[in-house]
């Protein structure tokens, strides 16, 4: 292991650990008043639904919305399957069937 | 996933929870081994930095700009500061659910928390309340399967077939659709979904790198909020 290569995995450690401990921080000094903690119950679905549908809609830096962005139509899909099964699994498995799939019918990487 | 049941008590029923999202971790370990190594990385230092840093966006985001020689390192541990901002408001969350707890568990669960651990603890929280067991169970499945996964990603990388042949980046977003769902039910937290689904949109379009989840998270709670009670009045 080089001196420098660890230097940076450390200062990418300290950084991540930073952000991860900084809300209990702020929670242990502060508290949490009645209206932020109303606030804080709506947090989860706003952070997963942002690493979701951007994920999906967004295709080289682009908004992509038809039926030819493969993502969209297998992650409604996948939607339809998450909602029914709640199975990781089975949702990402069918996903990634359906995007497979939207390939070899479409022709290219969607 | 069995709809969240807990049969078999919460450490059992985090195994059975985390351990088919490491599976769809799996081909991120190994593309991230794989374009470790190709950029001169020491599978040493590759297995330090999961366990080190143990954020897999960043780490490959990380690998991916040592391609460029040019890029200075304070540049790579900046972008990993921007990448993991969301954290800090998903510590914010978790954080009132273990206020009775001591220090060093609190610490401990701040290691602990990944996209992944955050959303499977928060979503038993709802039927279970906050469960320490639970969540560090998840949370050792992911430190360990992450580690793990690394090192069996330079050993046997280039035998197991090519993981960039693999939609990488439809696995996660596949994943986290199904950890969303038993949150939408009822219409704040409905409002609160499209919201975040438009500014996270917008925010990806127009704002640099990954400030967008966090502002999306922050419009899309406040939209929440707002909007308690109005399905009551229908």
């Amino acid at each position: 292991m080089r001196t420098e290569v660890m230097l940076m995995i450390a200062a990418m450690g300290a950084v991540t650990y930073l952000s991860r401990i900084a809300g209990f921080a702020l929670v242990r000094a502060f508290g949490v008043p009645p209206l932020l903690a109303r606030w804080l119950t709506y947090v989860p679905v706003g952070i997963l639904t942002a690493l979701i549908v951007p994920a999906l809609l967004i295709r080289d830096g682009q908004l992509h919305v038809g039926l030819d962005n493969h993502y969209l139509v297998a992650g409604v899909i996948a939607a339809v399957v998450a909602y029914k099964t709640r199975n990781v699994l089975i949702t990402v498995g069918i996903g990634l069937t359906a995007i497979f799939a939207l390939q070899l019918i479409g022709g290219g990487p969607g | 996933m069995g709809r969240y049941t807990d049969r078999g008590g919460p450490m059992r029923t985090a195994l059975s929870h985390s351990i088919p999202i490491i599976v769809g971790i799996t081909p991120f370990a190994v593309a991230y081994a794989l374009l470790g190594v190709s950029v001169g990385l020491l599978p040493a230092e590759l297995i330090a930095m999961s366990i080190i840093v143990f954020a897999g966006a960043s780490q490959m985001v990380a690998v991916t700009m040592l391609q460029d020689p040019a890029v200075p390192v304070t540049l790579i541990i900046v972008t990993t500061a921007l990448i993991n901002l969301r954290h800090l408001l998903m510590g914010v969350s978790m954080a009132p659910h273990l206020r009775g707890a001591p220090r060093g568990v609190q610490a401990a669960a701040a290691f602990f928390m990944i996209d992944e651990s955050y959303a499977l603890a928060m979503n038993r929280m709802q039927r279970f309340g906050f469960d320490m067991r639970y969540y560090f169970t998840c949370g050792a499945v992911f430190f360990f399967g992450w580690s793990l996964l690394t090192g069996v990603g330079i050993a046997f990388g280039r035998l197991i077939a090519d993981p960039f042949a693999l939609p990488l980046d439809f696995i996660m977003p596949a994943t986290f659709l199904v950890l969303v769902m038993p949150f939408l039910t009822n219409w704040p937290s409905i409002l609160a979904g499209i919201t975040a689904a438009v500014t996270a949109v917008l925010g990806a379009l127009f704002l640099p790198g990954h400030w967008y989840i966090v502002i999306a998270a922050v419009v899309a709670a406040a939209v929440g909020v707002a909007t308690e009670g109005a399905g009551s009045a229908h």
